[in-house]
């Protein structure tokens, strides 16, 4: 067969059947074939910024890999932002571009993308002729698979022209996926052993790993409380041991909690100074890292206890030695406080919020909560409005769970939702995005017409910079400069579509808002003076509760 | 005075006064203080993308160094598009960026700028400290004059907060230098002998704003006065001028150039689209004028390699020709078509146009060159509809046209058009893109409504990515799947405080939407079965 065949038919192999992408003339032949042959759904977006993001979103929700692709040089730029935003999450994609610079094209659409792949810390592969196709293709796969970081498949000029041997059609051998060395997974059971208050934080290594289970048996053996970094948020939604939240975002009443800790278990977490608190958080704690990346920045407060293995392979080799030496399971952690105890804490905490003002922000998280059904997802952009977000909203699971934050950049969370909504057409999906970050990503509100998706968006629209307000008042500048209005929302929704609606007060959010199909888009006039962060320090539990 | 007060005053002293951007923490307290002390206009944008192209349209209007910002890390990264696109082009601009990887703030908006700037080919200035403020930054506006290139200042952390000390003038622009006196005699010694000599003006002679001094020149030597693309209508209005050259020229104009035997080029990179594949001057003598030694030599032996300042290297050319008394030759003939002659010519040629079918481009060109104000600035995106443009719609000169295709990105042309009509609040701006194009930006649509700006878009809508469906034809698939629809644009346009409209028709285009205040949209279904290119070809 040609490369116009061949890219569809390896995808098929690998059970992906959805890419997400922007059209360009180095890859409309190949999508293309593959949505003529009926093995490639295409998801259009208007912007490859759209494209690469809805692709992290649909890996996080479908758990499986996301595909995208842009074309080569403008395209490629233009999904820049997004690949280093997954990077820093190790979001499992694969882009899929066309060569540049041109070895044999004639074309102006000459960019150094190795370079600029693997200065954002992506891996590239390129496929210089159809022989290569094949090998390069399981590479990249293999690359992803390992520890979830992007992966570009860059396919050379001719290729998709030029004949392309494919080996049979044989199912893969599954990858290896050793747990850490016997010495390491004793010294860590010596350590949790010893153990008082042990604690597990997982990571999104643990969430690509699946080892949600293998987790929660070794937290029911060894009495640890069940954490998660801000990326896996509700991983173990539901479990008794479940503490929630671990790191800066988490609310005080956590962070007291979580001070007591003494030995900390880290799964696929790379124990972050936001994870850590800046190193408030677990001052004298002894820390075991579980991390299949051996290049990884080490955490562990000793050699010995640094695992590098795979995630869930590791967790089993864990217990095994655990129950080997403890037949008998440690008592469980004493209850801490749930979600809904934490959420009624943290909304009602007083944070000097005045209604004149606008919507207080965590009644708005709170009606959604209450008003969504159960199976929602969730997504947030980035933004000084999603603090408490994590705290007030629950979902069934991490996956349900989206923060498109990355490495700070606002717009990407548009693309999550679409790459959400696309994995999962029969649940409800919801993007929480600032005003900002909302008008960013606009242009792609027409992919939830061009695809005939659902989406809600509820914009947290304070008419500014929020974020941007601090720096102002550091060097003693009124914010007047950072404050904007949004243009007429409802009027925009209907342009593409769909409809949408101006809320100043939250009894004006009808039900009808939240079932209607397609896209609609909620503007949320909240109150812009109010910070509401500090909510989460003065939260604290009614009498009779625990922790 | 502190970083954040230092930086305005250094824009201040360089004569810019404009800024497009995108606010983040690492560039607010700067853009804040200059916006509060007057000396600062800041146009923001909904995306950096806009801002760093509305830059490049703002230098390319007012023939100022355009500055805009982004905020480190993703901000940056957000830019890299458009500044690709600039350096393409060598669009004179300035984009100032906070540090990233962060030296000592604690951000996660961590991004090796400085490899990636250097993978793209712009130049980056680093002022890691607060004494190194100034020298950066009068190191990356002189960067910027010398060829056009764009140019990266990061501010190091610390330096807003920090003490500097600007001194109250500019330091003294560097000078420009002639090429070495032989190379001049080299290149008269052919004009001297050439009998059908052509002028080619490229970006560098738009930089070098050099324009008077070329006709000087071509009126010396007997040439032509043509074009590249990029810098289409500087010779407007000059009786020599033949107009655009290269491969997107009309077939009129490529048979008419086509027995030049020598070619003068002035800051024209001669790539393979101005030389129409070597099929434009296969026998002809080339002379090239470049500022960069570094650039691709063309010039047929090494002596017409002038390296040097354009205007310099003219008038030392003009000096040469007078120093030996050689008379001035007879204008070329015979005379080329006038703009809108051979305009006409190739909107007339039939092309297999049908009506039912939809508007044909090449009447709403005509309608808007001849309809619109004649101060009018226009901009392109790119894109396969944009074929026929630069020889159906003129301008007054060549500030006024502007293309913002850059190395084959689509998307770009509302930030030129953004910038353009910041730079000449008087003028109208009136820009052209297709359906994707437009789509792709039309978030910042809304930048028309923030900064109170005007500008009527025109649609070139054929519902589809028409440059892609020659790729699905040759492998025989169907095209069903770069079709599409825009939404509904008239809405579209009144969200973001505009109008719109659709046009079915030519007759539907009412010349008061040209002219109308605001953000005015015209939606033209134009009929998506033509290759427009055959218009420039027939026209022969």
């Amino acid at each position: 067969m040609n490369g116009y065949q061949a890219i569809p038919e390896l995808l098929r192999r690998h059970g992906s059947t959805t890419v997400f992408g922007v059209l360009g003339s180095s890859n409309v032949g190949w999508i293309g074939r593959g949505v003529a042959d009926g093995t490639i759904r295409l998801v259009k977006t208007r912007h490859e910024e759209t494209a690469v993001s809805a692709a992290a979103g649909y890996s996080r929700v479908s758990g499986r890999l996301g595909v995208c692709s842009a074309t080569r040089g403008p395209g490629f730029a233009n999904s820049l932002n997004p690949l280093a935003s997954a990077v820093h999450y190790h979001a499992p994609l694969l882009l899929i571009v066309g060569e540049s610079p041109a070895s044999r094209d004639r074309t102006t659409q000459d960019i150094d993308q190795r370079t600029l792949a693997t200065t954002l810390g992506a891996g590239f592969h390129h496929a210089a002729d159809g022989d290569e196709l094949e090998s390069r293709f399981w590479d990249t796969i293999a690359a992803v698979e390992r520890d979830g970081t992007p992966q570009v498949l860059s396919i050379g000029d001719g290729v998709l022209e030029g004949e392309v041997p494919l080996e049979p059609d044989v199912p893969r051998e599954p990858r290896p996926r050793p747990a850490a060395t016997p010495d390491r997974i004793e010294a860590a059971v010596e350590a949790l052993g010893a153990a008082k208050r042990p604690l597990i934080v997982a990571g999104q290594g643990a969430l690509l790993a699946g080892c949600r289970a293998d987790l929660e048996r070794l937290a029911e053996a060894t009495g640890a409380w069940l954490g998660t970094t801000i990326n896996v948020n509700r991983f173990f939604a539901g479990h008794p041991a479940e503490i929630g939240l671990v790191g800066q975002s988490a609310p005080e009443i956590t962070k007291a909690l979580l001070r007591t800790c003494d030995v900390v278990l880290g799964v696929g977490a790379s124990l972050n100074d936001y994870t850590l608190d800046a190193g408030r958080l677990f001052g004298d704690a002894a820390i075991v890292q579980v991390e299949a990346d051996p290049e990884h920045p080490r955490r562990a407060t000793d050699e010995g206890l640094h695992l590098v293995g795979d995630a869930a392979a590791t967790t089993r080799a864990l217990l095994a030695a655990w129950t080997a030496r403890h037949p008998d399971p440690r008592p469980a952690p004493p209850a801490p406080p749930t979600f809904a105890e934490l959420a009624a804490a943290v909304a009602a905490a007083d944070i000097g919020h005045d209604p004149a003002r606008g919507v207080d922000l965590r009644a708005l998280y709170a009606a959604m909560d209450a008003r969504l059904p159960s199976d929602r997802i969730v997504v947030t952009d980035a933004g000084r409005t999603r603090s408490t977000m994590a705290a007030l909203i629950d979902t069934v699971d991490a996956h349900s769970w989206l923060d498109s934050r990355g490495y700070g950049s606002v717009g990407l969370g548009l693309g999550y939702a679409i790459g959400a909504a696309t994995a999962a057409p029969d649940r409800k999906v919801v993007l929480f995005s600032g005003d900002v970050g909302f008008m960013m990503a606009s242009h792609d509100l027409d992919a939830i017409r061009l695809n005939d998706l659902d989406l809600t968006i509820v914009i947290r629209n304070d008419e500014q910079y929020g974020a941007e307000r601090k720096y102002l008042a550091a060097v003693g500048l009124p914010p007047d400069l950072a404050r904007q209005t949004l243009p007429d929302v409802p009027a925009l929704a209907r342009a593409l579509g769909g409809d949408g609606v101006v809320i100043r007060d939250l009894d004006e959010v009808r039900d009808e808002h939240l079932a209607q199909r397609g896209l609609f888009i909620l503007d949320v006039r909240l109150d812009p003076v109010t910070d509401w962060r500090p909510a989460l320090d003065r939260a604290r539990l009614p009498a009779g509760v625990p922790g | 005075m502190r970083g954040f007060q230092a930086l305005p005053e250094l824009l201040r002293l360089a004569d810019a006064t404009t800024v497009f951007g995108v606010l983040g923490s690492s560039n607010v307290p700067w853009i804040a203080d200059g916006v509060y002390r007057g000396t600062l206009r800041l146009i923001k944008t909904r995306h950096e993308e806009t801002a760093v192209s509305a830059a490049a349209g703002f230098g390319r209007v007012s023939g100022r160094l355009g500055v805009c910002s982004a905020t480190r890390g993703p901000g940056f990264a957000n830019s890299i598009n458009p500044l690709a696109a600039a350096i393409h082009y060598h669009l004179p601009l300035l984009l100032i960026v906070g540090e990233s990887p962060p030296s000592t703030d604690r951000s996660w908006q961590v991004l090796e700028q400085h490899a990636l700037t250097d993978a793209l080919g712009a130049g980056f200035h680093h002022a890691a400290a607060a004494d190194e403020l100034v020298p950066r930054f009068w190191e990356a506006v002189d960067a910027v004059a010398w060829n056009g290139l764009p140019q990266v200042l990061s501010i190091g952390d610390g330096v807003l907060t920090s003490e500097v000390s600007v001194p109250d003038r500019r330091p003294p622009v560097p000078a420009r230098a002639a090429p070495p006196a032989d190379r001049v005699v080299a290149a008269v010694d052919a004009l001297a002998v050439a009998e059908r000599p052509l002028i080619l003006a490229g970006q560098g002679a738009l930089l070098a704003d050099v324009r008077a001094d070329l006709e000087r020149l071509g009126e010396r030597i007997g040439a032509r006065l043509g074009t590249t693309i990029t810098v289409n209508r500087f010779f407007s209005g000059h009786p020599a001028e033949v107009g655009l050259v290269g491969a997107s020229a009309a077939e009129a104009t490529k048979r008419l150039v086509r027995p030049t035997d020598v070619v003068l080029a002035v800051g024209a990179s001669l790539n393979g689209k101005t030389l129409d594949g070597g099929t434009l001057f296969p026998d002809a003598t080339i002379i090239q004028c470049e500022i960069d030694p570094s650039v691709e030599r063309r010039a047929t032996v090494e002596a017409l390699y002038l390296v040097g300042d354009a205007r310099a290297t003219v008038k030392a050319l003009i000096a040469e020709w007078e120093a030996r008394g050689l008379p001035d030759r007879p204008a070329p003939s015979p005379a080329a078509p006038t703009f809108d002659d051979l305009a006409d010519r190739i909107a007339e040629t039939d092309i297999g146009h049908d009506p039912r079918r939809g508007i044909d481009l090449r009447a709403i060109y005509r309608l808007v060159s001849q309809g619109a104000p004649a101060d009018r600035i226009v901009v392109t995106d790119a894109g396969r509809s944009r074929a026929t443009m630069a020889a159906l719609v003129d301008a007054r000169d060549a500030r006024s046209w502007l293309d913002s295709m850059g190395y084959g990105s689509i998307g770009l042309g509302l930030g030129f058009a953004v910038g353009a009509a910041a730079a000449a609040p008087d003028r109208r701006v009136i820009l052209f893109t297709g359906d994707v194009g437009f789509m792709m930006s039309s978030h910042d649509l809304d930048a028309m409504r923030l900064n109170h700006l005007d500008q009527t878009i025109v649609i070139r809508n054929d519902e589809q990515n028409g440059a892609e469906l020659k790729y699905l034809a040759a492998v025989d698939l169907p095209t069903d799947l770069v079709r599409q629809s825009l939404p509904d644009v008239p809405t579209l346009a009144r969200a973001f405080g505009g109008e719109g409209v659709v046009l079915l028709r030519v007759d539907d285009l009412d010349a008061a939407w040209l002219t109308r205040p605001g953000l005015v949209i015209l939606d033209a279904r134009i009929d998506p079965e033509l290759d427009w290119r055959q218009a420039l070809l027939a026209a022969s």
